[in-house]
């Protein structure tokens, strides 16, 4: 009706800011507690990767409230800028020094950037521009294939290098929920992701190079001790912490029985130290972030803050769904950290940039009324 | 328009939008569930997973007591010693390993090889091992072999009593004898620290658990004399290797108190003893019997000791059967048929007492019921009920056939006897001993009840007296000591069925002496002995080169069980006695009466040199030998006497000698040897 009316309104949705930083407290508070013997006992002092998270915490909250000020439309403009940028960081970690056997992070001095976890909302941002652009191209199929299709190949063909199976996966798995609400054709899809089922299946069943993981989550999904060693550590960690959990920093599973306890496995550190009802909470923060992230795309002011906010959305929501479902052993074991929660830098600046993104598209939602009609 | 055509977009895409949330939902539902699934159902199953993998108990095994004889030797004690295991897991090359502890322990490496392939994280290579076998194992420097500290039990007395104190397996648990009876007391309470473990098997203390400090055993003091016992276990197996024998007991206790001061069993070539035979095994005892018949018929006033008795010139005929002295005799006085232990006259004067009264006596003497020792496996005997008695049944049990007692039953009898007519409860433990050697609980004599009166004891003393003197029993005669005797030759009977076997007999002779105050009840049974078989030609010997040993001992066990008499006064015992209480005061004050204070006197006079010997200990080289070598270090140590020292074990010899004086800088050398 008025400015002034329009001014007094809450400006950005709470709920997602305030999900955030309970999230993110949870998450600092466990990977001191997951991670202190592990410190102790390789780096001598038991707060090593505390400090560092404190650190990314610090520093994503500043590119949070950089995020959160910027106009989102311009991402929009630099999309394919990030794209490049995105591809070009996944090129450039094939031809630097593995660690920990893998081509993953890039080192610069104290710190490590996984360009995967940079691409992951590079590609979002990339389709939500060009989605935006052709709300009416999608159900054809051409219009699937170019660029998309070729982008995903890319991306796929560069990630498998590294490898890294997580983030190919959640990866994907946006890729085609975002071209699913872009009302691109069911079969169209099933055609796309065609040539990714055949070449799982050769690689499970034909080269069994991933037999044994996939035998070991089939088992696991009877019995949840029978499945893969992190896997069993991982439930007897849940197990042991039973309903109300064994306290904070009470928990064991962390001394070394449970690889990367402060990592993908923090959901079952936090599992084992504040049991079931701790484990609920988080699960609930999760599930605020995707119903207001969904609200907020909703009520976007247009097309590009409607896929943008979709992807954000999926993106954290779908990650945290697959980090938790391999802890509990539903699904099985890729590396994918929990956003907010899992110790690492790049996920964590990553996840906090986007939900800045988030909440800038929901600062302008109010001006719906405004705009459309 | 074209926002027109947005709109259309928006709305229909937001369907798909909402399928995927409701997707999404769904999933996040099943998490839910399979965390309530593992979380709140099974946790009970996980939590005990868990615990199982991240706690870990260590044993803290609490150190067994010492067994003690009645002086303070050590019978039984515990050596450091170390074990070798392997964790398979860290072997580099099994082959190898194995060889090279194939080269130095008593296995060959097939065999040790075995045991590195077990699907375990622990296995044990060799346990207590010698010292220098465990120094060359640890040069080999094996990787994935390790070595920790246990306990051996070692028996330092060169097995002395080895029947009586059992053994126990690798772990110290008991397995026989005393060592299996006691083992809840000698055990003590393991402890147990409960740490958390990582995954990598370090542990970390944690709170909740605190640790369980482990309580050692309690130690024994027994009533065995280690001198007289060794005496028993030489002479016995002399004997019983002399005469070809099966196997041979004997017994000595102490007639006041009822402790039994020596208890051995040999058969040559017996391994294992699981059993104490002479509390277990039941046999017939043949004349040494006839004292209840005697006692009976004095007691009763049935017969005075110079009362004439026909003894058949050697031939009598009860019904069908007949009756056979050895020595063939016509007139004896009651006093001779007992001294010359005549068949004939003895089952005569038993048909004068009447089945009633001779099963009343037997059981006055405590025969054909458990002596309730302190020890388990114990025997009751057999008799049977006087109704059933034949007239020839009742003659044989006079003499002792057809009848079964336990040796220890036996000598408890004549033990009343010896002490004035008091049936006594006998007992091998004398103390129990806590941690820090501190009595905690000390066994006092048990009269049982009196068995006949002291006149009757004292008449029948001078009977067996005489029987020594210039009866039956005269093998066991002694110049400087008069000992009161009775011998036996039973035939023995068939296991498993009636009858005897034929030409099998088992000689005994029960005494004790000195026969005015006696200190010592021995007896000594001797199982088909080839040759002589009379109890007087082949126990009584026995019992005479034991007693002969034990008083020629420069501090023989009477002068000590003298000493320790002072203890027995004291006791106030809750019994009364079936006739009067007369009997009782009648035992202490026989005590009192006893020509004792010269022993006393050298008794203090020991003490007082010990005492002296204390004051000037600083002086000189202190006694080492059957110590064990922590024990010798921690005195030298002590004293600031420098040392060396080679072996391990028990000190078996020492220079300079214990006692020599100490100058200057005096350096001491012991040697140490493992007890076998």
């Amino acid at each position: 009706m008025d400015n002034y009316a329009i001014k007094r309104k809450a400006n950005f949705d709470i709920w997602v800011l305030i999900s955030l930083l309970i999230l993110a407290a949870i998450g600092t508070v466990m990977v001191y507690s997951s991670s202190a013997v592990m410190a102790e006992s390789r780096f001598k002092t038991q707060f090593f990767f505390f400090k560092k998270q404190i650190m990314w915490v610090l520093l994503s909250m500043f590119f949070f409230i950089l995020a959160f000020k910027i106009d989102y439309h311009w991402y929009g403009r630099m999309s394919k800028f990030f794209l490049v940028l995105g591809f070009f960081l996944l090129a450039a970690v094939l031809f630097l020094p593995a660690i920990k056997g893998v081509h993953r992070w890039i080192r610069l001095g104290p710190i490590s950037i996984q360009p995967s976890e940079i691409f992951r909302y590079t590609l979002i941002l990339f389709m939500a521009t060009t989605l935006a652009k052709r709300l009416d191209k999608m159900r054809e199929f051409k219009h699937l294939l170019i660029p998309y299709f070729f982008i995903l190949v890319a991306y796929v063909g560069l990630i498998m290098k590294q490898p890294d199976l997580g983030s190919v996966f959640t990866i994907t798995l946006v890729f085609f929920l975002l071209l699913f609400v872009a009302k691109a054709r069911l079969k169209h899809l099933l055609l796309l992701a065609l040539p990714g089922i055949v070449g799982f299946v050769i690689l499970v069943f034909g080269l069994g190079y991933e037999k044994d993981r996939i035998d070991d989550y089939l088992n696991s999904l009877k019995d949840p001790m029978a499945g893969s060693y992190q896997v069993k550590q991982s439930i007897l960690a849940l197990g042991n912490g039973g309903l109300k959990g064994v306290g904070l920093a009470e928990g064991k599973q962390k001394f070394f029985f449970l690889p990367e306890p402060h990592t993908d496995f923090i959901f079952a550190t936090l599992g084992e130290e504040t049991g079931f009802i701790g484990l609920l909470g988080v699960l609930f923060l999760f599930l605020i972030i995707a119903w207001r992230g969904i609200v907020i795309a909703s009520q976007a002011v247009d097309p590009l803050g409607y896929f943008l906010a979709l992807g954000i959305t999926f993106s954290i929501f779908t990650c945290a769904l697959i980090n938790i479902g391999v802890v509990i052993g539903v699904l099985p074991t890729t590396g994918v950290p929990l956003p907010f929660l899992s110790y690492g830098g790049s996920s964590l600046l990553m996840s906090f940039v986007a939900t800045g993104v988030l909440l800038n598209i929901s600062k302008k939602s109010h001006l719906k009324r405004y705009t459309f009609d | 328009m074209i926002v027109k055509d947005q709109n259309i977009f928006l709305n229909s895409s937001k369907k798909r939008v909402r399928l995927i949330f409701i997707l999404g939902m769904t999933f996040w539902l099943v998490l839910i569930l399979r965390l309530f699934y593992i979380q709140v159902l099974n946790s009970g199953f996980y939590q005990q997973k868990a615990s199982k993998q991240t706690l870990l108990t260590i044993n803290l095994p609490a150190e067994r007591g010492i067994i003690y004889d009645r002086n303070g030797e050590r019978l039984a004690l515990n050596l450091p010693c170390e074990s070798f295991f392997a964790v398979p897991d860290s072997i580099r090359n099994p082959d190898v390993t194995a060889y090279k502890l194939s080269s130095v322990l008593n296995k060959s490496a097939s065999a040790i090889k075995q045991d590195f392939l077990k699907p375990t994280q622990f296995s044990w290579v060799e346990r207590q091992v010698e010292k220098n076998q465990a120094s060359l194992i640890k040069k080999l420097n094996l990787k994935g072999i390790y070595s920790r500290t246990e306990v051996k039990r070692v028996y330092p007395q060169d097995n002395l009593a080895r029947d009586l104190i059992g053994f126990t397996d690798i772990d110290n648990k008991g397995l026989a004898g005393i060592e299996l009876a006691y083992d809840s007391i000698l055990a003590g309470k393991d402890g147990k620290a409960i740490l958390q473990k990582d995954a990598l098997g370090r542990g970390y203390e944690l709170k909740p658990y605190p640790i369980v400090k482990s309580s050692n055993g309690k130690s024994l003091v027994l009533t065995l004399d280690s001198q007289l016992q060794w005496i028993l276990e030489v002479e016995l197996k002399k004997a019983v290797d002399s005469t070809s024998s099966q196997s041979g007991m004997g017994i000595f206790i102490d007639p006041h108190t009822g402790e039994i001061l020596a208890c051995d069993y040999y058969q040559p070539g017996k391994d294992v003893p699981f059993k104490n035979r002479v509390i277990a095994d039941q046999l017939e005892p043949g004349s040494t019997f006839k004292i209840v018949v005697a006692a009976a018929a004095l007691e009763q006033n049935l017969k005075k000791p110079e009362d004439l008795i026909y003894a058949e010139m050697g031939k009598y005929k009860i019904g069908k059967h007949t009756l056979h002295d050895v020595k063939k005799k016509g007139w004896l006085t009651f006093r001779e048929a007992v001294v010359h232990s005549s068949n004939i006259a003895i089952s005569k004067v038993a048909k004068e007492v009447g089945k009633d009264l001779l099963y009343d006596y037997a059981k006055r003497f405590g025969f054909c019921e458990p002596t309730s020792i302190d020890l388990p496996g114990e025997s009751k005997g057999y008799i049977s009920s006087p109704s059933r008695w034949s007239e020839i049944g009742l003659a044989n049990i006079a003499i002792g056939q057809g009848v079964a007692v336990t040796p220890l039953q036996l000598i408890r009898a004549y033990a009343a006897l010896a002490n004035g007519g008091i049936l006594m409860k006998p007992y091998m433990i004398k103390t129990i001993l806590d941690e820090n050697d501190e009595p905690i609980m000390q066994f006092q004599p048990t009269p049982v009840k009196r068995a006949i009166s002291q006149q009757t004891a004292s008449v029948l003393t001078d009977f067996l007296q005489e029987a020594v003197e210039s009866g039956s029993g005269q093998n066991a005669k002694l110049s400087d000591f008069s000992i009161a005797g009775k011998t036996g030759t039973a035939q023995k009977a068939k296991v498993g069925s009636r009858g005897y076997e034929i030409g099998k007999y088992i000689a005994s002779f029960v005494g004790f002496f000195p026969s005015a105050n006696p200190q010592i009840v021995g007896l000594i049974l001797i199982d088909s002995p080839q040759g002589e078989h009379l109890g007087g030609h082949v126990a009584a010997p026995v019992f005479k080169k034991i007693v002969t040993k034990l008083v020629s001992l420069p501090e023989n066990p009477i002068r000590k069980l003298q000493t320790q008499k002072e203890s027995f006064t004291r006791v106030e015992p809750d019994f009364q006695p079936e006739e009067s209480k007369v009997g009782l005061v009648n035992l202490v004050y026989a005590e009192e009466e006893q020509p004792q204070p010269k022993v006393m006197k050298t008794a203090s006079v020991t003490k007082e040199s010990q005492v002296t010997t204390e004051n000037s200990e600083k002086m000189v080289v202190p006694n080492l030998v059957g110590l064990t070598a922590r024990e010798a270090m921690a005195i030298l140590n002590n004293k600031k006497i420098s040392f060396q020292f080679s072996g391990s074990g028990l000190v078996s010899k020492q220079i300079p000698k214990a006692g020599s004086p100490l100058q200057g800088k005096t350096k001491v050398y012991f040697e140490c040897q493992n007890p076998k």
